[in-house]
């Protein structure tokens, strides 16, 4: 399932995929694959990826 | 002694002469230097574990293939030793060419420039190694291919892993 809540909150701070992946440690492709749901992210990553965006777990990654 | 063997032991030591003086210290090297130490994503980490998966199914199955052909004909038109190099590379291939195209080859530190270059001078230099033994007429042997085609082999695996790098390349600049 595509996850676009990490897509919206990442153009609300204006950081492409490429910026977010230096940030949080992975490759570009690797964001990319979790924005189109291609991959499951391990809790750490989830984590990396909240902070950096500035949301919690539950807004980006919860399916209420 | 005789020739034959003379050769064989001499290549025997000089391989392992030159994984204890070059491989082993560079490789210790590489692994404890924090800056030369490639770094891969959780995701790149599974599907280089999947690369290596489908790469010794794939060398599983040719290996069988190969056995049960030789069992059944009693003899092929191929070296063994170079029969088995062959297998070895199919299985390299297959891992390297996966993981190329589900971005688990590269590292996030690695410059791929640098590689495809590197790929690329290796490549060329086995071509005309494979094409002098070809024309000296080293490569076939009494309608028997020998060890002198992996020369060949090495650059046709080296050329077709830089063109899906640059198909892959191509692709993920389209995506960005």
């Amino acid at each position: 399932m595509k996850n676009l809540r990490i897509k919206a909150a990442r153009a609300g701070l204006d950081i492409s995929q490429a910026e977010l992946a230096e940030k949080v440690g992975v490759s570009r492709q690797t964001i990319s694959a979790i924005e189109k749901g291609d991959y499951n992210p391990t809790i750490n990553l989830c984590i990396a990826i909240c902070k950096v965006l500035g949301k919690s777990l539950d807004e980006l990654f919860w399916e209420g | 002694m005789s020739d034959n063997l003379s050769y064989g032991l001499g290549f025997i030591f000089g391989v392992i002469i030159f994984t204890a003086i070059i491989m082993i210290p560079m490789l210790i090297g590489i692994t404890k230097d924090k800056k030369l130490k490639r770094k891969y994503d959780e995701r790149q980490e599974l599907i280089r574990g999947r690369g290596f998966k489908y790469a010794f199914y794939t060398m599983v199955t040719i290996s069988m293939l190969y056995a049960i052909t030789l069992i059944g004909l009693g003899e092929l038109p191929i070296e063994e030793s170079a029969a088995i190099v062959i297998i070895v590379i199919m299985g390299i291939g297959v891992y390297a060419w996966y993981t190329i195209l589900n971005d688990g080859y590269f590292a996030l530190n690695e410059r791929v420039p640098q590689t495809v270059i590197t790929f690329i001078i290796i490549a060329i230099a086995n071509f005309m190694i494979g094409i002098s033994a070809w024309l000296d007429g080293g490569m076939v042997k009494n309608g028997v291919i020998t060890f002198e085609c992996l020369n060949l082999v090495c650059a046709i695996f080296l050329l077709i892993t830089v063109l899906v790098i640059l198909i892959k390349q191509h692709k993920d600049k389209k995506e960005a």
